[in-house]
């Protein structure tokens, strides 16, 4: 009796373990959890959205998304009083943004930025929708950075091409700092524009 | 036959004799644990009196310790875990741009003081902290036990036990964490697996499991104590069921905990996903190390690092007294807590059973040296006590 009811215990411990086993395997979430908690692409979860349009544009320091974007994806959280959202090559996604709309034909994109020290002066690829376009980086203060795009086909995403591999710990590069974050860009706003990107005065 | 005559009348005897042995023991063990413990909380209260003289803090109630991650543990005793971060939201509004849930917070703490609140009827704040110092005074007594074989008078004991009861970090007895807790089921593990009463063992590891993340570890411990009971063989064809039993059980909480988590939440990972929300992720514990000693504008991630490194030692040494089982145990914990960053690892080491002991095993050649290691603690426990209400968060 005794022994049959330690064999007892000792299947139902493993039959509990069992259990624990395929609920790792198989976990039952959203793709906004999935995304935020286990993919971790993004830091915004269920963020709140406010009217807008793309030619009025994103700023990234007001909380929530405008209506016309769906998700950011590597960009970290955002700071108290900050103009910007820092990308963070530790998150598991190029940054970039996904859209509640698409885009086709001719666009420009106007983005305004603060490049980290380490980075200026590369050229970094911009992949919107089929097309892609390059421009350089400007540091030593925050610059704005105008990107044609044509013969857009539906593009429902932007991302920004950062050379991940390329982008250690702020800590490393800065005395004192303990930021453990893998900076590139503080962006400051977003906008799209329809047609061609307005001439820049002489 | 004499020799046969008075045999049973000396069994008599020597049971009583042992019976008395053991229950004047116990009652030492009680008494001094006691003791130890009112000291404790008159200490902490008269500090936190002080807190509010000087430091303007807010301290009129017992509740009122109840901060920082205690008001965690306050959630899942008034709501349960979050169901979803839409929930989560409902809940605390104030956290509506941050992903705040209460998932990394073991269950066994917080299912003690809602059993407290529903016999004494206390607000979820009131209970958690009385369940806190409630549970001080077992990790007490549960601490002398551990070392029952090594303690022979009362000035011993009085040693032994303050080293808990006057932990440097004492604050988390008090204030509503799951410390005295966690602390109480380590040390009766290691009690328990020490005289192989591999059911006990295996109990108290599973309780443990489910009351800090660093819990499940002591399987480890346990698997070294049997194999050390069994002169490091195992005979599969003699092998002692109980014992298995025993180790199965000790990860035994936390399973239980990821099954629950699935259900509600869908994701049996939900309490170590949930801790990127306060930017803490596995990394690699060197690195945690190296930033500590970068760090230039805050004070305290060298100290802790300086913790860390000496805590490591401890471990080694407790290898060379012959405690193998508690020198990895300890070498875990550190490779754990370090690994998600420098933030709360003076918790991690302060309140583990196998540090403390090293601590009463390095004093006890010296008695110059507890004083001189009581002078530092209490200075150090009275600082924690009076910045508690600081708002400074270095002493999460």
């Amino acid at each position: 009796m005794k022994t049959a009811l330690e064999w007892t215990a000792i299947v139902v411990l493993l039959a509990v373990y069992a259990a624990v086993g395929w609920a790792l395997l198989h976990p039952h979430v959203s793709p906004d959890y999935r995304a935020y908690f286990i993919d971790r692409t993004t830091t915004d979860f269920e963020p709140q959205h406010y009217a807008s349009t793309p030619e009025e544009g994103m700023e990234f320091s007001h909380a929530g998304l405008p209506s016309w974007v769906a998700a950011t994806r590597g960009f970290d959280y955002r700071e108290p009083g900050s103009s910007g959202r820092w990308t963070d090559a530790n998150l598991h996604a190029p940054p970039g943004l996904t859209f509640t709309r698409t885009f086709s034909g001719e666009s420009c994109v106007e983005l305004k930025a603060y490049t980290i020290p380490w980075l200026g002066g590369r050229e970094i690829p911009v992949r919107f929708g089929n097309q892609e376009q390059r421009f350089k980086l400007i540091a030593g203060g925050p610059a704005t950075y105008d990107l044609q795009f044509h013969d857009l086909q539906a593009a429902d995403r932007l991302e920004i091409l950062l050379p991940s591999g390329d982008l250690p710990p702020a800590a490393e590069r800065e005395h004192g700092s303990t930021d453990t974050r893998r900076l590139g860009l503080s962006v400051y706003s977003l906008r799209i524009l329809p047609g061609q990107c307005a001439a820049k005065p002489s | 036959m004499p020799r046969f005559a008075e045999a049973p009348a000396l069994a008599g005897i020597d049971a009583g004799a042992v019976r008395r042995r053991l229950w004047s023991r116990i009652s030492a063990n009680l008494w001094v644990a006691l003791a130890l413990w009112v000291g404790s909380n008159l200490f902490t209260y008269g500090i936190a009196n002080f807190a509010t003289w000087e430091g303007a803090a807010h301290y009129g109630r017992m509740k009122d310790l109840c901060l920082w991650d205690c008001r965690w543990y306050q959630s899942i005793v008034e709501f349960g875990y979050f169901h979803s971060i839409t929930e989560a939201r409902a809940t605390h509004p104030e956290h509506q741009d941050w992903v705040a849930v209460n998932w990394p917070f073991y269950p066994l703490f917080p299912m003690t003081a809602s059993g407290l609140r529903k016999v004494f009827r206390l607000s979820p704040a009131g209970s958690l902290v009385l369940a806190g110092k409630l549970e001080l005074l077992l990790a007490i007594y549960a601490f002398l036990l551990m070392l029952s074989g090594e303690l022979e008078t009362t000035e011993d004991r009085v040693r032994a036990g303050s080293l808990v009861a006057f932990n440097p970090y004492l604050i988390y007895a008090h204030a509503g964490y799951s410390e005295p807790l966690y602390f109480t089921l380590i040390a009766l593990s290691f009690y328990f697996a020490r005289r192989s009463r591999w059911l006990a063992a295996g109990a108290m590891g599973g309780l443990a499991s489910a009351t800090r993340v660093t819990g499940f570890l002591f399987s480890i411990s346990y698997l070294m104590e049997w194999l050390r009971a069994q002169e490091w063989r195992l005979s599969w064809r003699a092998l002692d069921r109980k014992a298995v039993i025993g180790l199965l059980l000790c990860p035994l909480g936390m399973a239980l905990f990821m099954l629950h988590l699935r259900a509600r939440v869908g994701d049996a990972l939900a309490f170590q996903q949930a801790e990127i929300s306060w930017g803490r992720w596995l990394g690699n514990p060197i690195s945690t190390l190296i930033l500590c000693f970068q760090q230039t504008r805050l004070h305290w991630p060298p100290v802790w690092a300086v913790m860390v490194i000496a805590a490591c030692l401890v471990s080694l040494w407790l290898f060379k007294l012959g405690k193998p089982e508690m020198g990895t145990y300890l070498a875990l914990v550190l490779l754990l807590a370090t690994s998600t960053g420098y933030w709360s690892v003076a918790r991690y080491i302060w309140w583990q059973p196998p540090f403390l002991y090293a601590i009463y095993r390095l004093l006890r050649r010296n008695a110059g040296a507890w004083l001189i290691y009581s002078a530092l603690a209490a200075g150090m426990a009275a600082f924690m006590v009076l910045e508690w209400f600081s708002g400074h968060n270095f002493v999460v």
